[in-house]
């Protein structure tokens, strides 16, 4: 909710947790799936799977608050005003673009990772590779690594914007929650902000 | 398609360490490394791998023969099985081993089989040897592990998608020995336990034990450590002779009188690394040497053990080997 | 370039079946995000040089 004073609410904190919640488990996810491949090798298939899974939890409930608690309206509508270069309101354009990168990464990494557990194996789960033809384990495998090199560009890209020294206010606010409102204005109209759009 | 015609490809035969490691590093994974031939040829000829060069160790007499070092002993890698299951001090020192080289194969393999190929050989699951793209060779599926899967002769312990064993006899023997492997490199040497030798599917699906491409497996040395210690080896397999183990167990105990002070236990055929059972040597510490002792301590053998659907058998098998080695049979 | 953009392997018939990208894009990945990095710092110095000179 806006307030009127110089601080903006901007995260709860709830979605701050969720936020550095789903930022570490991607960590963690990528580093036991990419250091083998590049000839790191140790013990890295159940972290894998188990961070997976906690993945998968924290999104589902990341998702249900979205949608119940807040207006996903704010972050998943590109509408007329943001791509006309007009002033944001809560998230600009690209901020929705990266969200938007990140949610086709995520879940298809999760849908596709929770599909071939029951390939790969896991201790509670019957073992039948052969519940799929070879070639459709292989698709979704490919689905899961473009993910997953997906994942390695926006991380890449994701951490460089937020330590940018003019966009570290939106740091700040994923640490501690408020932002100033003299921070937004140039990009931001604290109308639209204020409505919650 | 012919089988069991030797392929074609460049054969190097040096007559020196160097010479060896030079190629090897020149050659990289073109360059198959033979030392006896038994594992490497049924490869070749069956035409499930194929290489560009066989860089052939035969002739490097540095690597072979057996020496007293230190308080202990270094067997050279190119040592026959049939030499180390003869040699006096191996027999009167460390007869753990002689027995384990013993039963590897059969005499023929024996007299041409190396020590070090023993070690280095690669598993025998038949999906792999087969030449399916299972995981291990780089695919994307575990034929054994599956609900039809043929998997008697696989792991019950520490599978990660791979459920392979390790085929080497005389790996368990060297595991419990606190055996030690000499790596040569261009760079250099290195020792490595022979504990820590071998590559579970979890580290490294691809790979048995840590040989990195270029390198050499020189030697093995065993410390006075368990010299003269009571030892049982038992091989259970469907053959007495020419067979690969179903489960074997390799055995060490030091006593003082008829208590045990320390022990070493460490079963084959049921994971794909020399099985070192911790649980149950903690128990024989202290404990006596005997059937009652054998009863107790048995079963924690196979905690954490998950069978496949064809090789539950090998859980009580397990469980007996153990009794037997501590009640020495 | 000769860069392989997918895995393959063979079935239990032999027939060739994809098993995933090839890990010859992770570099691939890696360096485009170095890349977009690169082009957003130029961009942004000739930002603030236009800006400055503009005098604003």
């Amino acid at each position: 909710m806006a307030q009127h004073n110089d601080r903006i609410l901007r995260h709860a904190g709830i979605d701050r947790l969720f936020h550095w919640l789903m930022a570490a488990i991607m960590t963690v996810l990528l580093v036991t799936s990419l250091l083998p491949v590049i000839g790191v090798h140790f013990a890295w298939y159940t972290i894998h799977w188990v961070a997976g899974l906690l993945l998968t939890a924290v999104i589902l409930l990341h998702i249900v608050r979205a949608l119940f608690w807040q207006r996903p309206a704010t972050m998943l509508t590109l509408n007329g005003d943001d791509l006309a270069g007009r002033r944001a309101g809560k998230y600009t354009l690209p901020q929705k673009l990266m969200h938007l990168a990140w949610t086709v990464a995520v879940l298809v990494a999760i849908v596709t990772g929770l599909l071939l557990l029951r390939k790969a194996g896991v201790p509670f789960l019957a073992r039948d590779p052969y519940a799929r033809p070879l070639a459709i384990w292989g698709f979704l495998t490919l689905l899961h690594d473009l993910a997953a090199l997906l994942s390695v560009f926006l991380i890449l890209v994701h951490v460089y914007f937020g330590i940018l020294p003019e966009k570290r206010a939106y740091l700040r606010a994923m640490v501690r929650g408020w932002i100033a409102r003299g921070d937004l204005k140039a990009e931001h109209d604290l109308e639209r902000v204020d409505r919650g759009d | 398609m012919l089988k069991d015609m030797m392929p074609h490809f460049d054969l190097y035969q040096p007559d020196t360490l160097e010479a060896a490691l030079d190629l090897a590093a020149r050659l990289g994974e073109d360059g198959w490394l033979v030392g006896g031939g038994q594992d490497s040829f049924d490869w070749l000829k069956n035409r499930t791998r194929r290489t560009s060069a066989v860089i052939d160790l035969s002739g490097i007499a540095a690597l072979r023969g057996v020496r007293v070092r230190d308080a202990g002993i270094e067997i050279g890698a190119l040592t026959t099985l049939t030499e180390i299951e003869d040699d006096a001090v191996i027999r009167s020192r460390y007869s753990l081993l002689a027995s384990a080289a013993g039963r590897v194969a059969s005499p023929q393999i024996r007299n041409a089989g190396t020590l070090g190929g023993n070690l280095c050989q690669d598993t025998r699951c038949w999906y792999y040897r087969g030449g399916v793209d299972c995981y291990r060779a780089g695919g994307n599926m575990c034929y054994a592990d599956t609900p039809e899967g043929q998997n008697r002769e696989h792991a019950i312990f520490n599978a990660s998608r791979c459920v392979a064993v390790t085929p080497s006899d005389t790996a368990n023997a060297l595991v419990a020995l606190d055996a030690q492997m000499v790596i040569a490199g261009r760079s250099g040497e290195r020792v490595v336990p022979a504990a820590a030798f071998f590559v579970g599917p979890d580290i490294d699906i691809r790979r048995m034990t840590v040989i990195e491409p270029g390198e050499i497996l020189t030697a093995v040395r065993i410390p006075a450590t368990w010299s003269g210690a009571q030892f049982h080896f038992e091989k259970v397999a469907d053959r007495t002779t020419w067979d690969f183990a179903l489960v074997s167990v390799a055995a060490a105990f030091r006593m003082e009188g008829e208590v045990i002070r320390d022990a070493r236990i460490v079963c084959g055929a049921v994971a794909c690394v020399p099985w070192r059972v911790t649980a149950v040597e903690r128990a024989l510490v202290g404990a006596t040497r005997n059937a009652a002792t054998a009863d107790k301590v048995a079963q924690l053998a196979t905690g954490g053990a998950r069978a496949l659907n064809f090789n539950q058998f090998k859980l009580p098998l397990m469980e007996n080997l153990i009794r037997r080695a501590i009640r020495g049979a | 370039m000769n860069m392989n953009i997918l895995r393959y392997g063979h079935d239990s018939f032999g027939e060739r079946v994809v098993n995933g990208a090839s890990w010859e894009l992770l570099p691939v990945a890696f360096w485009t995000g170095v890349a977009v990095i690169v082009a957003h710092l130029v961009y942004r110095a000739f930002s603030r040089r236009r800006a400055r000179k503009g005098g604003g």
